[in-house]
């Protein structure tokens, strides 16, 4: 008989760390989550390392080029723009406009959308299908489109088009939580849930929960691209932000008139953007092949 | 034997209102039947497609309800409500699936899975569910590092342990299979049949399962029901239904596992 258990310390980890040991490896995925975590700080503390107020005007620097110009300045590590704003701060306080609401609004329409979906996919019958073809019928109209027309009715600003588009996300994840939830619930294990006597609620949270949790994951960063874009969108063609609210779409309709002198002010602020999409869907599709890898080995 | 459940002109029909549809949709009726499960006994059901065998097995549990008729517990039951009653016959009878891989959720660890039972029809403590867990994993022939396991690491015999192990976890009376063997291959077939012996020798349990497999049910069964279209048509003892099978459905499924046999023994 041996003495000790070699075993013993046999160690195991549990779901959500099974899933981050496979996102580790993944390079592309872990630099996109390192991008994602510069925004979600640029968004909490962005405030506090802007160099500049991004509204202070400085009529001495106008059309500043940025300081890796042999023109530039260490002064305006990013240039200035038309009204000699320091570009730097504006797009530390733009991105966490765009960042911060896009986020926001995307738990929003999920919350929603997830509740509205599980309850016609657990339900059948007449209400079951009304929300269901209702919702799927406004999903032709792109939500661009959609979120144009809400705002339309609510009229411009940030607030009414964070409206707009959560909104015209909804509809997406009720459809999605709607397939999901009518293909998991003729499962033998939701059977077997229900034969333990368990409530509708626990199957929700118990079993289907679970295994949503890939396509939610999905969904989530597809839906936080589209609010990116789409908020962008709106401040570019003056229905989103407006005034002294400073967002990324906005800046970049500031700068359309200055765009052959002073091109900085434009492919600036338009990289931030294409940085923040591309890190959402590179940090997606690494969490969904993580999750999937940890489930189906 | 001591009678453990009997039920009695026990009868489930799906015939719906047809409004749109242009003809009448196909109905199928069950029963009425009788029928009684004695403790410790093991009783096998066969029969053709749509003979009515799982739809049987599902009201025997509890996952539906039955149109007419009754089932009655010959045992000190926990109340006398119908709402009591259908929550003891779930705990008492407990089905294992056919296929085991569907019957588990791909999402949690096994441990969860097991678990879960317990969380809903008992008030144990987290760790006294891990302990009773642990208890069961080592009566189906797992170990307790299975806990941590999530269902697709496990072969499907293993897959099968688990789902007899979320039978038993609720010491149930009697439990329903739904050709719990025929998903497996061979070698796995027989360790499964044997731990099913042993777990009914160490236990007391009453067996009750479907199965085209007439050699399984020839070498466990004590008593066989042969149904027919929604009908019970025979019942009998192993050796005496095998021997003189009466009625014509019976003749044919014994003629025809006789000759399977006969051409492996002379091919042998």
């Amino acid at each position: 008989m041996s003495r000790f258990n070699l075993y013993q310390d046999e160690f195991h980890p549990s779901p959500w760390r099974q899933t981050w040991r496979e996102f580790k490896r993944s390079h592309v995925a872990m630099a996109g989550v390192v991008v994602l975590a510069i925004f979600a700080f640029i968004a909490f503390f962005g405030p506090l390392i802007s160099p500049y107020d991004p509204t202070l005007q400085n009529t001495d620097a106008l059309l500043v080029p940025p300081s890796w110009d042999a023109s530039g300045t260490v002064r305006y590590v990013m240039g200035t723009d038309a009204l000699g704003r320091d570009l730097f701060s504006r797009l530390i306080h733009g991105a966490q406009v765009t960042f911060g609401t896009s986020v926001m609004l995307v738990l929003i329409a999920m919350l929603v959308g997830v509740a509205i979906g599980v309850m016609a996919g657990m339900s059948n019958g007449t209400r079951a299908s009304v929300i269901n073809h209702l919702l799927d019928a406004l999903m032709v109209i792109p939500t661009l489109l959609l979120a144009i027309i809400i705002v339309a009715i609510l009229g411009t600003g940030l607030v009414n088009s964070m409206w707009a588009i959560t909104l015209a996300l909804i509809p997406h994840f009720v459809h999605h939580t709607r397939n999901t939830v009518r293909e998991l619930m003729n499962k033998e294990y939701i059977l077997a849930a229900r034969l333990d006597g368990a409530s509708k609620t626990h199957i929700f949270v118990h079993s289907l929960l679970p295994n949503m949790i890939e396509m939610l994951v999905v969904q989530w960063t597809i839906a936080l691209s589209v609010a990116i874009l789409d908020i962008t969108a709106l401040g570019f063609l003056n229905l989103g932000a407006q005034g002294s609210t400073i967002e990324l779409g906005a800046i970049l309709a500031d700068s359309v008139n200055v765009v052959y002198i002073a091109p900085w002010n434009i492919a600036l602020p338009g990289l931030t953007i294409f940085a923040m999409v591309f890190a959402v869907n590179v940090v997606g599709d690494g969490l969904r092949a993580a999750l999937n890898r940890r489930l189906r080995h | 034997m001591t009678q453990l459940l009997s039920a009695h002109s026990l009868t489930f029909s799906n015939v719906k209102p047809a409004w749109f549809s242009r003809q009448k949709r196909r109905e199928f009726q069950l029963g009425p039947l009788d029928l009684s499960i004695e403790k410790a006994e093991t009783v096998a059901i066969i029969g053709g497609n749509r003979s009515g065998k799982s739809l049987l097995a599902k009201l025997l549990c509890g996952a539906i309800e039955p149109s007419a008729g009754e089932i009655q517990f010959h045992q000190e039951t926990t109340g006398h409500s119908k709402a009591d009653l259908l929550r003891w016959q779930k705990r008492q009878v407990r089905m294992i699936f056919q296929r085991s891989s569907e019957s588990l959720n791909p999402a949690l660890i096994i441990g969860d899975i097991l678990q879960e039972p317990l969380k809903l029809n008992t008030d144990q403590t987290a760790a006294e569910r891990e302990e009773r867990v642990e208890q069961v994993l080592v009566q189906v022939g797992l170990l307790r590092d299975h806990f941590f396991f999530y269902p697709h690491m496990l072969s499907d015999g293993q897959q099968q342990r688990v789902a007899m192990a979320r039978a038993l976890i609720l010491n149930p009376s009697i439990i329903v299979a739904d050709e719990p063997f025929a998903a497996l291959d061979p070698s796995v077939r027989s360790q499964t049949v044997n731990l099913v012996l042993r777990l009914q020798r160490e236990l007391g349990l009453s067996f009750v399962f479907i199965s085209h497999n007439l050699g399984i049910v020839r070498h466990i069964a004590d008593r066989i029901i042969v149904m027919h279209d929604g009908q019970i048509v025979e019942t009998g003892r192993t050796d005496t239904l095998f021997r003189w099978p009466k009625h014509d459905v019976t003749k044919r499924l014994v003629s025809a596992h006789q000759s399977l046999v006969r051409q492996h023994q002379t091919h042998a």
